[in-house]
């Protein structure tokens, strides 16, 4: 006996059983599974070593000196403003680590799809918007859960050392997360561009990597030889980082517009390349 | 009434080539649908334009009077798309449920329906495997059943029985005999003994052209009957021609034999041919009335006597 649909299917709807499905390629394959034990191995010696032995470094008198007096040279002073020692050299390592993780772990939004035909099956179930924003949103989802992980664990080792930092690092944890969501994300809709317009995410991974290469050595070059176009530079996905390394606390979100920006622009862009391309 | 597919001047072209040219078609709910065509004619694209899988280069096409891609279709056309897969890394029920889920169909509904569709290929039992544990077969049969998942109203397959074994080939057969009344099936194949048997309508492409639409059994054809024998026999042709009523005799293959007569002279001719084979001997494999799909669509007879 057919039993007919509870609902009629609508986009917001298919948009979060979409980003659901996400997570569980992550949880429930064991090729998401082997990523994530291999993001836990490398987060384990990153805390393990170069986070935990900074953090004891960090509190001795003639060190901080030292390390003060070169990173205000060359504008880093305020990386160690943060009220947690373990969080200052978390706050360096993740800044650039989790968009490089970004771009190889959500290369693959919807190109598997495209060239395996799997996308056929569901455009005739849902719009490729939903599925494009869908599959968007469950990276995004991904990548919170993984850099929450990774705070708590910072948070959990700072406390082992001296369980009174826990305020202040559990502020500083709740500032970097809202941060690194920031950062990530023009990485992540970058990626979902390339995902859209290309059949492998290998591929996209490469155009990733290749373009932005090329594209900040050309800006570089470009300064070079006409100065007035430097602050193109800025606009690259992930420049604000150094912005960002050299504040501390609440006022690092003041950073925030640029990359909110580019990931609108990246989105729209894939969007339309998502809603126009052949499948 | 309708139609629930209409194409107006519908054209592709990929680079250089014209895969579909200028095609006019109008399409309505009913009985099965074939589509047939040598390779290259342009079958799979006039597929792909109908799911919107691509976009016409020129022309319209509409379906339930949207264009593909719709938000109105969603959940009432289906597809078995030719080549695609389901994602190997995820089990059968999931993928069918996530698909179900995405039709309106709750989690819990979702799991009913994707066993539902699955017993009606006969693969119930492979709801907790993943694509790769299957056979090819079987993996094709898992793709026409997510292509019934909330019984859509129009379900497009594309040779859904290729590379199945002939019980299973069957069992599909049965399954779009039984599910033609609520759905309307187009099929894509180069069976054509199996399109003759499901399909009233046949859509005939060549070279990304529309030669013909027209009905499997149509007014002409019935002054046809085609003698399928078990083994030739020289003096067959000559004896068929002196039954009254014959008008004349052609081999349209190695056994088969296209019988043209007058029906209004002689209604019975059935069973005037059928005594004559059984005086002399002769044994038959099967008598149709009309011609066969075959015949109707590349008709190069050699006529006898």
């Amino acid at each position: 006996m057919p039993i007919s649909p509870q609902t009629q299917a609508n986009p917001i709807r298919n948009l979060w059983i979409i980003s659901r499905f996400e997570l569980t390629r992550l949880f429930r394959t064991p090729r998401g599974l082997l990523s994530l034990l291999t993001f836990a191995v490398v987060w384990y010696f990153i805390l393990r070593y170069p986070v935990n032995f900074a953090a004891k470094l960090i509190p001795m008198k003639d060190f901080n000196d030292n390390i003060s007096e070169m990173f205000g040279q060359i504008g880093l002073d305020k990386v160690l403003g943060w009220p947690v020692d373990e969080f200052s050299v978390y706050w360096m390592i993740s800044l650039y680590l989790f968009p490089v993780f970004s771009i190889l772990i959500t290369a693959d939004q919807t190109s598997s799809d495209r060239s395996r035909g799997t996308l056929r099956f569901l455009t005739l179930r849902t719009s490729r918007s939903s599925i494009y924003f869908g599959r968007f949103l469950g990276q995004m989802m991904i990548q919170t859960i993984l850099i929450a992980g990774t705070l708590m664990a910072t948070l959990a080792m700072a406390m082992y050392r001296d369980s009174d930092v826990f305020s202040g690092g559990f502020q500083s944890a709740i500032i970097m997360f809202i941060n690194l969501f920031i950062v990530i994300m023009p990485f992540t809709a970058l990626m979902a561009l390339l995902s859209a317009s290309v059949r492998s995410g290998k591929l996209s991974t490469m155009l990733a990597i290749v373009s932005w290469g090329v594209l900040s050595g050309f800006l570089a070059w470009l300064a070079y030889k006409l100065p007035e176009t430097a602050f193109l530079q800025e606009w690259l996905p992930g420049a604000q980082r150094l912005d960002l390394v050299q504040t501390n606390g609440w006022s690092t979100l003041k950073q925030s517009l640029l990359p909110l920006i580019q990931t609108a622009i990246f989105l729209i862009a894939g969007q339309k390349i998502m809603v126009r391309s052949s499948i | 009434m309708n139609p629930i597919i209409k194409c107006t001047n519908l054209t592709k072209c990929f680079s250089s080539k014209t895969a579909l040219n200028n095609i006019n078609l109008e399409l309505e709910a009913g009985q099965p649908i074939a589509l047939v065509g040598p390779n290259g004619s342009g079958k799979t694209t006039l597929f792909s334009l109908m799911c919107g899988y691509i976009a016409p280069t020129n022309g319209d096409i509409h379906l339930y009077g949207n264009e593909p891609g719709h938000k109105d279709l969603f959940g009432k056309i289906a597809a078995l798309p030719q080549d695609a897969q389901l994602d190997p890394r995820f089990g059968i029920a999931h993928q069918l449920s996530f698909y179900a889920e995405l039709q309106g169909f709750s989690r819990k509904q979702a799991l009913i329906e994707s066993e539902r569709v699955l017993e009606w290929v006969q693969l119930k039992e492979v709801l907790n495997d993943k694509p790769s544990a299957l056979s090819h077969g079987m993996r094709k049969r898992v793709t026409i059943a997510q292509a019934l998942i909330g019984s859509p109203k129009l379900v497009l397959l594309d040779e859904p029985t290729a590379g199945l074994d002939p019980v299973n080939a069957r069992n599909i057969r049965q399954m779009v005999e039984e599910r033609s009344g609520e759905t309307t099936f187009i099929i894509s194949s180069h069976n054509l003994n199996e399109l003759e048997k499901l399909c009233n309508t046949v859509i005939y492409l060549k070279q990304g052209e529309l030669c013909q639409q027209s009905q499997v059994t149509t007014p002409d054809s019935e002054d046809y009957l085609t003698l399928h024998m078990e083994a030739i026999d020289l003096n067959l042709c000559e004896t068929l021609q002196t039954l009254d009523g014959v008008e004349e005799v052609s081999r349209s293959s190695k056994n088969e034999y296209l019988i043209r007569y007058h029906p209004s002279q002689t209604p019975d001719m059935d069973q005037l041919l059928l005594h004559l084979l059984s005086e002399n001997g002769w044994q038959y494999r099967q008598l149709t009335r009309g011609k066969t799909l075959e015949e109707q669509l590349f008709s190069k007879k050699t006529a006898v006597g």
